[in-house]
């Protein structure tokens, strides 16, 4: 980690990121995206997603200069082809012989810490901002030792361990981002995250307690509520039960998300996450509410309104500024580690 | 040379500096305070244009370039066609209006027909073989969890695979399966097919079952399913539908995955709602193919459906097509049974109901018999239509059936050009008149849920004179079954207002079909049989006079005005025989004439068995038959005969009625009767015989007590008791003093049902109650006996 040129370090600055793309603009990226996907047959899905990404990074503004992105559709699309293989052979084998679905989990429980490495890797190195890539430092068989080891932890205690397990992993992969040759710092308050989750627990079952009773209510007198349509009586329950389980969702990812970011640093540079929990509930509800009815068109309206969110409460403070030096010794990497983990939907959540 | 603004980063150091871009020549240099870089202009790389977001010129020695002036950069870029090409789309409002409406052009077709098509391609290349292990490791699995051998015993399991491989066997190409047996309370009555041709039936089916051809029924869907492939089917289809949600939806973060999945499923259901539908369209026409009537088949599906809760779910969000639907299919099959196989059909039930050894010996000789009345018939039919002039058979299966087929899919197009075909047809010949009223008639055949469907056909095609006098026409049906056929007198009130108002409806779309076309023939007939209902004379012969001037041929209008000629409708026996001796020379054929001529001596016979005087209405009916012979008028005799106490000669005209139409009500309210008091069968071909009538009438839902009690006697002297008992249950149910006694006996002696004296005494005690002399002395006696054992 090597600073260069730092003239005034008394100064502390707030960078707030920006975004400044548009969300008819978007809309009609998506909408072509789409289009072009259905009619190549998925082929153009690796194009669609270089594209929504470059999108999205062109328009966001740290300290003024926008983020860049460079991963190349062919390398995702090879990625996506061994994915969708992947999971054929999965399909039709576990539908053939339904023994070989445990063999099938396993494969890829062993294989998944090597997968995310590759894909946090992949991502990192196709990042850049001014002209300095970013990077990931853990290879996959060491991400793989720290997740093994914590793993069995989570299976001897029953399922006790896991909000440790998961403060380690996000502060595993965190650690391991790098902007140049400067790494990133993160200590998660093992303590906090519990709490975290306590009190989601608690959430939960207060959510979930008049839910049950509710939907046994509406279960068991719906003859008496026959002036309510059927369906209605059917889907009330689901849908509020939907809800709920938004509501914990993002309390989870709000708090959570908090306390990862202002536990990180980077050299010369803090993090300040102020996602509100509610906040993030009613967007999300608004969301899913938008997408419901608009039939998926409002679909591109929800992604920038989340990303805005996140980006409008995310901010760094740093006295410094911001010249990081780069790593000489970057090679170039392949995609398929992301794919695969992109399409059986294996994400860890950072 | 162009000179562009930009913001350098050498590629070493994260520090911006400002310079510009000199584009000059085969070179592209950058130029700034403490910024000085060259480069060969084709080494240049330089970013795609997305939006308008900056663009990157990458230098080969690390350093980069953000660009916002994206037009001057496209100036000196080399972007391939496709990024123009994204680029126009992207940029251009009306381009990605156009892209939305192929999308959601593309999301529709793919998913009604792309997803199923490849789906069933695809399927049938893959060997079944491949599914063999996993239907022996399911059905293991089932095994373990909720499912017991089966408890019937082995001889019988082996019957009912006889019976699956006959019927199988009557269609070909059906694929071969492995039919077993479980007994799973958990599971309850089912069956179902497991890849890898393993079909499983549980006991509880077979329990619920009223007889072994309901069984077949539903193996015969379960053998479609297995057919088409349905399990690999919808492995794929369900594959396909998420990747399609994926791609849609794919880039929306944690919260949408949450409303993707509910598409998924919808989607799935709609795949496995088809599946079903064409399932049981195989089991139908394997039934058919195997002479077995497809209305048993609709008779389990009823007691399914009845098993589990009906209506509480909509049907967009289950994975099986509404009962309701479904039995309507069926049932909707085997009326549209030709003759023949009806009869052979009707043969073979009885001789399985019968079902013992003697009676499947039986089936065949009654098989041969059936195709000999069936040729007979057959040639009587042609002679019949042979004397019309260039009017089409009066009935016409396949038509009605495509039309009920029609209104089940709901294919409002459809129904809409057929029956406008058929106008149409009417309107260039008015011969075609029976063709177009036979058609139309198929919607009297309508179950009630049918009206929605008609209801939109209408709302569709508001202008459609077709459209109207279906509805009409279905409204009518239902008026009429909402009157029940009892007398005026035994009729509730609540029936009447119902039928009145279901006419009002009828009238409704005649009123406003009168206008849709210029020959609204239909519409005056229909409005005149309304009107007679309805006692309003004048409006009769308005509707007749101008029904007759748009199909001057038509004997049937005649008839319907015939009708409202007699006495009981106002008319009187001299307007009738006016009427007729005016049609002679309208009527050129003697066949049509004769048809008409007959309505008098029928009325009169009528009117004479009103004033109890038999022998005159017996010759008044044999004078109506020798003009025309029907199902109605000879089972009106066997009514008249019956109340001469002349029980075999009513016996024998009963069975010619049916003979010419199994389903006609008048047959059918007359059978119970004619059967109790006909001599009793000197052979085992009688016996059968008179079994299969009463299951007949009882399946047409036209059973009394009577009939129960019936049926349940000779399945009893045949030593069924198994099968006597629900009769009698079923008759003793119904309030039939006799019913309740042998109910009472049986559970007793826990003959043909398990015993239960507590059960057995209460049916008793009824019995006795009602004063039934021999009721007395068992009950006496029971009680005794149950207060001595404790």
């Amino acid at each position: 980690m090597q600073i260069q040129g730092s003239t005034s370090p008394a100064a502390t600055r707030v960078v707030r990121p920006e975004f400044i793309g548009s969300t008819r603009e978007y809309f009609r990226l998506w909408v072509v995206n789409l289009l072009f996907t259905l009619i190549s047959f998925g082929v153009f899905s690796a194009w669609a997603k270089v594209r929504k990404k470059k999108y999205f990074y062109g328009n966001t503004r740290l300290d003024g200069d926008a983020l860049d992105y460079f991963g190349q559709p062919f390398a995702i699309l090879k990625g996506r082809i061994v994915a969708a293989a992947v999971l054929a052979v999965y399909a039709f084998g576990t539908e053939v012989f339904p023994a070989s679905q445990p063999f099938f989990w396993g494969a890829g429980v062993l294989l998944l810490p090597w997968l995310a490495a590759r894909s946090y890797t992949f991502n990192a190195r196709n990042s850049a901002w001014r002209g300095v890539r970013f990077d990931f430092l853990a290879s996959g068989s060491e991400a793989a030792k720290q997740f093994f080891g914590r793993l069995l932890v989570v299976v001897i205690t029953g399922g006790l361990a896991l909000p440790w397990f998961l403060a380690r992993i996000k502060s595993f992969v965190l650690r391991h981002q790098a902007f140049g040759l400067s790494p990133f710092e993160c200590v998660i308050s093992v303590r906090a995250y519990y709490g975290i989750y306590l009190r989601s627990a608690g959430l939960s079952i207060l959510l979930f307690i008049p839910i049950g009773a509710l939907s046994a209510l509406f279960f068991f007198k719906r003859t008496s509520l026959s002036f309510l349509p059927s369906w209605l009586i059917l889907a009330a329950p689901i849908v509020v039960t939907y809800l709920a389980y938004a509501v914990v969702h993002a309390y989870l990812q709000a708090r959570t998300g908090n306390l990862v970011w202002n536990s990180a640093s980077a050299a010369g540079v803090r993090f300040e996450s102020t996602l509100g929990a509610t906040d993030l509930a009613k967007l999300y509800l608004g969301n899913l509410l938008a997408i419901a009815c608009s039939a998926g068109l409002l679909i591109p309206w929800a992604v920038i309104r989340t990303y805005r969110y996140r980006l409008d409460h995310f901010a760094l403070i740093t006295d410094d500024d911001l010249v990081h030096e780069a790593n000489p010794a970057l090679a170039p990497v392949g995609a398929a580690g992301q794919e695969l983990g992109d399409v059986l939907n294996l994400d860890l959540g950072i | 040379m162009t000179i562009l603004a930009c913001t350098y980063f050498d590629g070493a150091h994260s520090r911006p500096h400002a310079a510009s871009v000199i584009v000059s020549g085969g070179s592209l240099q950058v130029v700034g305070a403490n910024v000085s870089a060259k480069a060969d202009v084709r080494r240049v790389r330089i970013s795609t244009r997305v939006g308008n977001t900056p663009r990157w010129l990458y230098l080969p020695d690390g350093g980069t370039c953000a660009i916002a002036d994206n037009d001057a950069v496209d100036r000196i870029a080399r972007s391939s066609r496709l990024e123009r090409i994204l680029h126009r789309w992207e940029s251009q409002p009306v381009l990605a209006a156009l892209a939305l409406a192929l999308v959601a052009g593309l999301v529709w077709a793919i998913i009604q027909y792309g997803v199923p098509w490849g789906a069933r391609e695809v399927a049938a290349r893959i060997p079944l073989q491949a599914e063999a292990k996993l239907g022996v490791e399911t059905l293991a699995g089932m095994d373990k969890q909720f499912m017991q051998p089966s408890k019937l015993p082995a001889a019988r399991q082996q019957a009912l695979r006889a019976k699956f491989d006959k019927m199988a066997g009557a269609t070909p190409g059906a694929p071969t399966v492995v039919l077993h047996f479980r007994a799973s309370p958990v599971v309850g009555p089912n069956a179902f097919a497991l890849p890898g041709n393993i079909m499983v039936m549980t006991d509880e089916l077979v329990r619920l079952a009223k007889s072994d051809l309901e069984i077949l029924g539903v193996l015969a869907h379960e053998l479609g399913h297995v057919h088409h492939r349905h399990v690999m089917r919808g492995l794929l289809e369900s594959s396909a539908v998420a990747l399609l949600i994926a791609a849609i939806t794919g880039d929306v973060a944690s919260t949408a995955s949450l409303a993707a999945s509910a598409p998924v499923l919808l989607l799935q259901n709609k795949f496995s709602r088809e599946n079903e539908t064409e399932a049981d369209v195989y089991a139908i026409s394997m039934m058919q193919k195997a002479a077995i009537d497809p209305k048993y088949f609709a008779t389990l599906l009823e007691k399914l459906g009845g098993q589990s809760e009906g209506g509480f779910i909509p049907s967009f969000l289950t994975s099986h097509p509404a009962t309701a639907e479904r039995v309507a299919l069926a049932r909707a099959a085997s009326q549209a049974l030709p003759e023949d196989v009806a009869k052979k059909a009707a043969a073979s039930a009885a001789a399985d109901t019968a079902g013992s050894a003697a009676a499947e010996a039986q089936a065949a000789t009654a098989e041969q018999t059936a195709a000999q009345t069936a040729a007979a018939q057959a040639a009587r039919a042609a002679l019949a239509t042979a004397g019309r002039s260039g009017n089409a058979a009066p009935t016409a299966p396949a038509e009605v059936q495509r039309i009920i087929e029609l209104v089940k899919r709901a294919d409002l197009a459809g129904l809409e050009s057929t029956i406008a075909a058929l106008q149409e047809s009417f309107e260039r010949d008015t011969a075609a008149s029976v063709t177009l009223e036979t058609a139309v008639a198929a919607f009297a055949r309508l179950p009630v849920v049918a009206e929605a469907t008609l209801d939109q056909w209408v709302a569709r095609y508001p202008r459609s004179h077709a459209a109207h006098i279906a509805r009409a026409r279905f409204f009518m049906e239902q008026a009429v079954r909402a009157r029940g056929d009892r007398f005026a007198a035994d009729t509730p009130k609540e029936a009447f207002d119902k039928m009145y108002l279901l006419q009002a409806k009828a009238l409704d779309d005649l009123e406003r079909s009168f206008a849709l076309t210029a020959f609204p023939y239909l519409s005056h007939r229909y409005a005149m049989s309304i009107a007679r209902q309805q006692s309003r004379r004048d409006a009769v012969r308005a509707h007749f006079a101008a029904a007759i001037q748009l199909a001057p041929l038509s004997v049937e209008t005649r008839l319907a005005y015939l009708d409202a000629l007699e006495p009981r409708w106002g008319g009187s026996i001299n307007a009738m025989q006016r009427f007729i001796d005016d049609s002679r020379t309208a009527v050129a054929d003697d066949k049509a004439f004769a048809r008409l001529q007959a309505r008098l001596p029928s009325y009169r016979a009528f009117e004479a068995r009103q004033a109890n005087r038999p022998e005159l209405a017996l010759r008044e009916i044999d004078a109506a038959i020798a003009l025309h012979e029907s199902a109605g008028l000879h089972c009106e005799r066997a009514n008249i005969l019956g109340s001469l106490k002349r029980n075999a000669e009513a016996f024998t005209g009963l069975q010619r009625g049916l003979a010419l139409n199994a389903y006609d009500s008048g047959c059918l309210d007359a059978a119970t009767y004619a059967v109790t008091t006909a001599p009793a069968a000197t052979s085992a071909e009688e016996d059968n015989e008179r079994l299969r009538i009463l299951t007949l009438v009882i399946e047409q839902g036209k059973a009394s007590a009577e009939t129960y009690g019936q049926r349940g006697w000779r399945y009893q002297q045949r030593g069924r008791e198994d099968l006597a008992y629900p009769d009698y249950l079923a008759a003793a149910q119904l309030d039939n003093a006799w019913a309740q006694l042998m109910a009472g006996k049986m559970l007793w002696a826990g003959k043909g049902v398990k015993q239960d004296r507590e059960q057995a005494l209460h049916w008793l005690k009824l019995a006795d109650a009602k004063g039934h002399p021999d009721a007395k002395l068992s009950y006496k006696q029971a009680l005794e006996q149950m207060r001595g054992g404790k």
